[in-house]
């Protein structure tokens, strides 16, 4: 059953407040948790969050798309390499070869 | 020869007619898998097979994120069978190359991380795939750390100097 609209999303208080604050202060530093019920929220965009697996904590860097899922989705509690280990596959990643002005610290 | 990119991997067989279930590795599976296109046969453990053995293409088709594929050397579900959990490839010259800022995924393993700034990080041991996002595995004294590889994130990649410049965060490290 889907959660009554009166209440809202779900979000732990603890990691609300924190996001608020460093929104408030214009920081970006990563945030630990282990809330993985907490919903991603559209204050959350641009923020890292390492979220707790049961076993480490996944780095996940929200982006506007991930807005309304749960923070647990972006980290499985298995982390699979896949059958071609480290294997050359014909699977590309951008890869910036100039600087460029970036966001971060 | 050159080198051989895996491109997509037997899970099973499917149906009667020798057609297999391939999992895909490739960009690019509609070029790959045309018709009449030719494979290498690999070993279950990703290596090149021993005998050279090469499949041609008869048809695909999709099949939920997969590929259904018939090779004309696979006449039925018996010698189907015997292909399982192997992987195929394709010579390296044949795939479409990087563009001018891309790179392989299995190239940045091995990498030297650098803090922009040039505070040295650790060294790439691996990537994970995660919800549709890649994440590296980071060999630093003491243990491995987890970064994930977002464009906010790389500053540069320089396979030349075996390195690759990130701007992260503060406590993405602790």
């Amino acid at each position: 059953m889907a959660r009554s609209i009166k209440k809202g999303p779900f979000v732990q208080e603890a990691l609300m407040k924190k996001v608020l604050l460093m929104n408030s202060r214009n920081e970006k530093k990563v945030m630990k948790t282990w809330s993985r019920a907490s919903t991603v929220l559209p204050d959350f965009v641009g923020h890292t969050f390492a979220v707790h697996n049961g076993n480490k904590f996944i780095p996940v860097y929200v982006t506007e798309n991930m807005v309304g899922h749960k923070l647990g989705e972006f980290a499985p509690t298995r982390l699979f390499r896949g059958h071609s280990g480290n294997r050359p596959t014909d699977k590309k990643a951008p890869a910036p070869s100039a600087p460029a002005a970036k966001g971060g610290k | 020869m050159t080198s051989l990119v895996i491109v997509g991997r037997i899970r099973r067989a499917h149906g009667i007619r020798g057609e297999v279930v391939v999992e895909l590795m490739t960009e690019t599976p509609d070029a790959i898998f045309a018709p009449g296109a030719r494979l290498f046969a690999g070993t279950a453990a990703g290596d090149p097979a021993p005998d050279g053995a090469e499949l041609h293409v008869e048809s695909a088709r999709p099949f939920n994120d997969t590929l259904l594929v018939s090779f004309d050397e696979v006449a039925d579900r018996t010698v189907a069978e015997r292909w399982r959990d192997r992987f195929l490839l394709v010579p390296e010259s044949e795939i479409d190359p990087p563009g001018e800022d891309e790179v392989f995924v299995h190239q940045l393993v091995g990498l030297d991380v650098v803090h922009a700034g040039d505070a040295p990080i650790g060294r790439v041991i691996g990537t994970f795939e995660v919800a549709g996002r890649l994440l590296l595995e980071v060999q630093r004294e003491g243990g491995t750390v987890l970064l994930p590889y977002e464009d906010e994130f790389v500053e540069k990649v320089d396979l030349a100097a075996n390195r690759l410049v990130m701007i992260l965060p503060d406590g993405l490290l602790e």
